[in-house]
């Protein structure tokens, strides 16, 4: 079992920035936990925490001493069974990773992307011109849901019906890789998670995928020899989970932020090519995932603590990019930073393989919005989720058009 | 530490210190370099750190692994033999200095 419990001299915390006030607001925590040391014992998750960016970027990008076999989330694969079958890219280590990343690569390089920017940047402008009509409506049900929703699922392939269920599944997902997630699962939750399983299974398997999408593309991949065809099916899998939650979050708590914040509201507007700098720092700044976990591969010494064989160690993202040993202001959502080298993403042979899709995704409908009006304020109180994903449930807002403008 | 000069289209020359296990671009963003994009921060996604290996130094590197030649694929300057992505090279102790040379372009 863990070694982690006969270690003397670790610095332990029962802080847990994972659950209530932490949930919503975990920086004043994030700052305390930084000043306890370079490692720290997290009583709550049973786990190890990292604060800082110098050891978030060693634990996330060291893969040699620090695997991702042992699961992406509190939960310890080598302890409690998974929920699902653990993913064949997110969740392993070289060579098999280098295999599948391979693949991912390809079909997400900036090159391969580019064919899809026209297509992604009409149906931007329609969504924005269906709601200059409106004026009010909520940024998050009317705007950052259903683009992601429409744009990525058509990219893979996937068929219009049920899509809704891709955001049904990665509640689940996030359930299951909770600590002692057993513990928590209802009967409603066996019948559901199980029909969702399926639904997701059915949707990864060629069969069904369009000719031309990502999809098709991984299966080609496994023709060629390779990646075998259960790995496709599961890279398929890979963006119906990653694919549309982080970029929905991202695209409206960037709207969130512009209008709390009047004067980079002021920049964007005047300069609206900012948008990709805004939904940059939104990243950086507070955004939607906040860990990446890891486990130790044997025992080891680690900042002058001695780490357990298979320990859990949580990478704080969200509190890496607020460092102040690396970032000046890091507690100011400024849209004109250089933000490169921020770690929300990931970074190393682990780090987002949807990026830069998500970005073009972002670029395309904040773009679209920003082009068109030249005011947008709070119809209403934002409603943040408590649980589960990070980012919010309703945003509603008005918008007032720019002179004459239509979405173009 | 690992010497890195990167030469940009105009000439000019840039020393940096690579310390062994950290990369070259995120060496080259941290000075604020600027012919170095690295919008995806190292994740070999972008293509916007690409550098050109001095051609006296082309043997001093570890091969390009299959991931960082998938992404040399999508380079907005010309991908030529001596093309690399420099999130994907790392300072080494027994690689004293090196040469490298800023493309037209990384968008
Ligand atoms: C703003 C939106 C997004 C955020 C915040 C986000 C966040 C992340 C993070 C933090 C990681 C690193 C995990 C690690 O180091 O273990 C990651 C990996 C990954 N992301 Fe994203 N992501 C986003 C969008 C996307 C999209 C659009 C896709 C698919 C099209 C995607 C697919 C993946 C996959 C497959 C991995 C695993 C890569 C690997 O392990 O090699 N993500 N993402
Ligand atoms: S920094 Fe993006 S590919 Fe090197």
């Amino acid at each position: 079992m863990s070694a982690a419990q006969e270690v003397a001299e670790r610095v332990s915390s029962d802080l847990n920035p994972l659950v209530r006030e932490g949930f919503l607001n975990p920086y004043p925590m994030y700052q305390e936990l930084r000043a306890l040391g370079p490692v720290v014992w997290m009583q709550s998750l049973n786990a190890w925490g990292v604060f800082r960016d110098a050891e978030v970027r060693r634990v996330i990008t060291d893969w040699q001493s620090f695997g991702s076999k042992g699961g992406g989330g509190v939960s310890n694969f080598y302890f409690e069974k998974p929920w699902r079958e653990p993913s064949v890219v997110f969740e392993v280590d070289p060579p098999d990773h280098t295999r599948t990343r391979t693949v991912l690569t390809r079909v997400l390089s900036p090159a391969a992307l580019a064919k899809l920017k026209a297509g992604m940047e009409a149906e931007a402008a329609r969504l924005v011109n269906s709601l200059l009509e409106r004026k009010t409506f909520d940024a998050v049900a009317d705007f950052a849901r259903p683009f992601p929703l429409k744009v990525l699922p058509d990219a893979v392939g996937l068929p219009e019906e049920g899509r809704h269920n891709l955001l049904t599944y990665n509640q689940f997902v996030r359930k299951g890789r909770a600590l002692n997630w057993r513990q928590n699962w209802t009967e409603a939750d066996e019948v559901e998670g199980e029909r969702i399983t399926n639904w997701v299974a059915d949707h990864c398997r060629r069969e069904g995928l369009k000719a031309d999408g990502f999809g098709a593309q991984i299966y080609a991949a496994a023709d060629a020899g390779e990646i075998s065809d259960y790995e496709a099916a599961m890279l398929v899998r890979s963006f119906l989970t990653a694919g549309v939650e982080g970029t929905i979050n991202g695209i409206s708590h960037t709207i969130n932020l512009l209008m709390a914040h009047p004067e980079q509201w002021a920049i964007v507007r005047d300069d609206p090519t900012k948008v990709r700098a805004a939904f940059e720092e939104m990243l950086r700044f507070d955004s939607g995932v906040q860990i990446i976990a890891r486990n130790t591969m044997g025992e080891m010494d680690f900042e002058g603590v001695r780490l357990g064989a298979f320990d859990k160690v949580i990478a704080f993202i969200g509190s890496a990019n607020r460092d102040p040993s690396r970032w000046a202001n890091p507690d100011v959502y400024d849209v004109t930073r250089n933000t490169a080298g921020h770690v929300a993403l990931g970074t190393g042979i682990h780090g987002c393989v949807g990026q830069m899709i998500a970005r073009m995704e972002a670029t395309a409908v904040l773009g679209a919005l920003v082009r068109a009006v030249d005011e947008i304020r709070p119809a209403g109180a934002p409603v943040y989720r408590t649980t589960g994903a990070r980012g919010l449930e309703s945003l509603p807002v008005t918008i007032r058009g720019r002179q004459g403008s239509l979405a173009q | 530490m690992t010497k890195v000069t990167f030469v940009g289209t105009d000439g000019s020359e840039t020393v940096l210190d690579v310390p062994p296990g950290t990369s070259f671009m995120q060496v080259a963003v941290s000075a604020g370099l600027a012919g170095i994009v690295a919008e995806c921060g190292g994740a070999a996604m972008c293509a916007t750190c690409h550098v050109y290996i001095d051609p006296a130094d082309s043997d001093k590197l570890a091969p390009i692994s299959t991931i960082e030649n998938e992404m040399l694929a999508a380079t907005a300057s010309e991908r030529r033999a001596n093309s690399r992505l420099s999130c994907q090279l790392q300072g080494h102790p027994d690689l004293s200095s090196i040469r490298v040379h800023l493309p037209e372009t990384q968008v």
